[in-house]
């Protein structure tokens, strides 16, 4: 498969037509919208992904349009459909591309049971995956954004695709989302040029997102073995430090942050077992991206 | 000891009943197949499951095995925790009482 490699006018074209189709980790998605602005973001941050063939199998059918109506005249809004299906309701027309990664998580969270699904971030380096699960606004995106930043390979900063035969992890290195303070510190700290626009006003206040390196798009094809769990948390003048987590309350953690866990029921409690047994888990608090890297560092 | 002698209690369907644990740790996991119920659980809470889980019990011969087992004396305190256990795992839909029945 080859990389997008397409300019943002074909792109557009395609889109408004019978749909972009994108190799999203393990995902072939077609997704089509009139709208001028998804068409920007799309070249923006998925202009490195592979392209699939007009005639290949696609798993999430997407588009993303303004609703029928008069709406569309008066403070344009956008709505998600997944098969025809809508099942989320209209949102201001700005954030029809934050929509779209939205849509998508649920797309995957609610179809591909193969996978144990884990809310979490996943980088690894030296072919070792870190996993950071965690509550929303616990600090993992910033931290997987850092990460990246220095070099380490993203696999997803929103969901571990888990395989509960070998546990290895499935790369879905997707944008990652930044929300609020993260956006200006993500800016300072990475490359600003790979922060997109931030959107103000959402449900999850101002978001923005990061593009992903083209390394990571590129080694999407590569299954990770898992090495540590680390439950992240932000917390402002901490010094950053790592505290041993007892296995048992690791599990009881990543089930209550699994999609599916309950869907796969025994297979679901046996994944999430064995990969406690094989990965040891620590909390880490931490204010300073730098400080909490070299934490991490330490343990590979 | 003043357990309530005329409760016999009875696990709801034991072939649904995993667990994990390791050698190092205390406190167990416990998954429930037919609620999707995940707890984490003190030695006491995993003792209490595990022998109900073996045989209908009553809970005064209950509360002796468990006196024995964690080598305590019997009071108040932890009779009542053994009774305050069982009731929480009841509502949970993990056991069944004679008196639920």
């Amino acid at each position: 498969m080859k990389p997008l490699d397409l300019k943002p006018g074909e792109i557009a074209r395609l889109l408004r037509s019978n749909g972009l189709r994108l190799q999203i980790g393990p995902f072939a998605v077609s997704l089509r919208s009139r709208l001028r602005r998804v068409a920007e973001q799309i070249a923006f941050f998925y202009g490195d992904y592979p392209r699939i063939e007009a005639d290949a199998f696609v798993d999430f059918h997407i588009q993303i349009n303004n609703p029928a109506g008069l709406r569309h005249w008066v403070r344009p809004q956008a709505i998600f459909s997944f098969d025809g299906f809508k099942p989320f309701k209209p949102l201001p027309e700005d954030q029809a591309f934050a929509m779209f990664e939205w849509g998508l998580n649920w797309c995957i969270a609610t179809t591909s049971h193969q996978f144990l699904i884990t809310h979490a971030a996943v980088v690894a380096k030296n072919g070792q995956a870190i996993i950071f699960p965690g509550e929303p606004g616990a600090g993992k995106s910033t931290l997987c954004a850092a990460l990246v930043s220095r070099g380490w390979q993203l696999l997803s900063d929103e969901m571990a695709l888990i395989d509960p035969g070998d546990l290895s992890i499935t790369p879905v290195p997707r944008p990652i989302g930044l929300k609020n303070e993260s956006i200006a510190i993500m800016k300072n700290y990475g490359d600003e040029t790979l922060v997109g626009p931030p959107v103000t006003d959402t449900i999850k206040g101002t978001v923005a997102h990061m593009r992903p390196p083209a390394d990571s798009i590129v080694h999407a094809d590569r299954d990770t073995r898992p090495g540590y769990i680390i439950f992240p948390t932000y917390s402002a003048a901490a010094d950053s430090q790592l505290d041993k987590v007892e296995k048992t309350r690791a599990l009881v953690r990543i089930a209550e942050q699994s999609f599916n866990y309950h869907i796969l029921g025994r297979e679901g409690f046996r994944t999430v077992e064995r990969l406690v047994s094989r990965c040891p888990a620590f909390d880490l608090r931490y204010s300073q991206l730098d400080s909490a890297i070299a934490e991490i560092d330490a343990l590979l | 000891m003043t357990a309530e002698s005329n409760i016999t209690w009875k696990a709801n369907f034991p072939d649904s009943f995993l667990w994990a644990e390791w050698e190092d740790e205390e406190a167990s996991v416990f998954f429930h197949r037919g609620s999707g119920e995940t707890l984490l659980l003190n030695p006491l809470g995993a003792y209490l499951l595990k022998t109900i889980c073996s045989e209908d019990i009553s809970e005064e011969k209950l509360a002796q095995r468990t006196v024995r087992y964690f080598d305590l004396p019997v009071d108040e305190e932890l009779l009542s925790a053994i009774s305050v256990s069982l009731h929480t795992f009841e509502q949970k839909g993990l056991l069944l009482s004679s008196a639920s029945q």
